[in-house]
């Protein structure tokens, strides 16, 4: 229940208000949120690729992603932070909304099977990135990935449905 | 004007009429057509980045381009099919609709662009060359033309 009262404390800001009906600006960052949603996601399906073993099979893992990392989170900071202002100004429907919480789940796993990998496999990428055929745990985290980003894209979409 | 019989003629479609009455179709395609996207923009970013001279890879960019290339063909093939389904649903809006043309405009220059200079100048020249540079650019500008123009469809 105080989570709700926050979110309408947070729903009702001035800023927010003015942010959720103005006439250019609201469009442009949803815009932004899912350009960024997409390119972000595109090379991360790009990486997931290689983990499960699909595309650039020859090519060392570190080699693959050493290409664009930078950008792929990047890209995933422009999503996060224009997520988090639409969040701001419909704070109350998306907490009510079924779908918005099905993509926050999604979303988390998404994140920790990233945090799992970039602390444990990820670190030691030269010692077993360089073969075709990867250990089965980097399998598996390409696997998770490609599954809860594609969770996350239908969520979020169907979301923005609920709330129009 | 000279298209609007066809658009007419395609909305009026048995395909066109079962999308629009139904609840769940349209939605559906445009998710499809949102993970096409996805697919389309991984192989295009990580190339266009590559022609441009960014990260920090020995992978040469012809080879990074012949492994991506399936994925980005199914990128457009999914986008193009699951896009005619939604233009099916709606077409009369979209022949008046600015955002539409910008978008199909845009589209249009990047489906030619993509089959005339932008393979043989990927496989063939090394990346930061001022040819890549360009080459990547116009192609990081015309889908981003396309993308831009498909999101603004729907607050017209």
């Amino acid at each position: 229940m105080s989570l709700l009262l926050f979110f309408q404390w947070l729903q009702t800001r001035p800023w927010a208000v003015a942010f959720h009906e103005s006439q250019y600006i609201f469009p442009l960052v949803e815009t932004t949120h899912v350009l960024g949603l997409a390119g972000s996601a595109g090379l991360i399906l790009i990486t997931d690729l290689r983990l499960i073993g699909v595309i650039l099979r020859e090519e060392p893992v570190a080699e693959v992603m050493g290409q664009y990392r930078r950008w792929m989170w990047g890209g995933f900071a422009v999503m996060f932070s224009t997520g988090l202002v639409l969040f701001c100004s419909e704070a109350v429907n998306c907490y009510r909304s079924g779908t918005f919480r099905a993509k926050l789940v999604f979303l988390l796993a998404a994140g920790l099977n990233a945090l799992a990998f970039e602390t444990t496999l990820g670190k030691r990428v030269s010692t077993w990135g360089n073969e075709a055929e990867l250990p089965y745990r980097a399998k598996l985290a390409g696997w998770v990935s490609l599954f809860c980003w594609t969770g996350v894209i239908l969520f979020g979409r169907w979301t923005a449905y609920g709330l129009k | 004007m000279l298209l609007l019989p066809w658009f007419k003629w395609f909305q009026d479609t048995s395909i066109g009429s079962a999308i629009r009455t139904s609840t769940y179709w349209f939605p559906f395609i445009e998710v499809v057509h949102l993970l096409g996207l996805v697919v389309l923009l991984g192989p295009i970013l990580l190339v266009d980045l590559r022609l441009l001279g960014f990260g920090r890879s020995r992978l040469p960019v012809p080879r990074v381009v012949r492994a991506v290339a399936p994925l980005l063909l199914a990128g457009i093939a999914t986008m193009l099919a699951t896009g005619l389904l939604l233009l099916s649903a709606e077409a009369i809006k979209c022949y008046d609709n600015p955002a539409f043309w910008f978008k199909m405009y845009f589209l249009a220059g990047a489906l030619l662009f993509h089959s005339t200079i932008y393979f043989p100048v990927a496989f063939s020249t090394p990346p930061g060359r001022a040819i890549s540079k360009i080459t990547g650019a116009v192609s990081l500008i015309l889908w981003f033309g396309v993308a831009l123009g498909g999101r603004v469809i729907a607050f017209l």
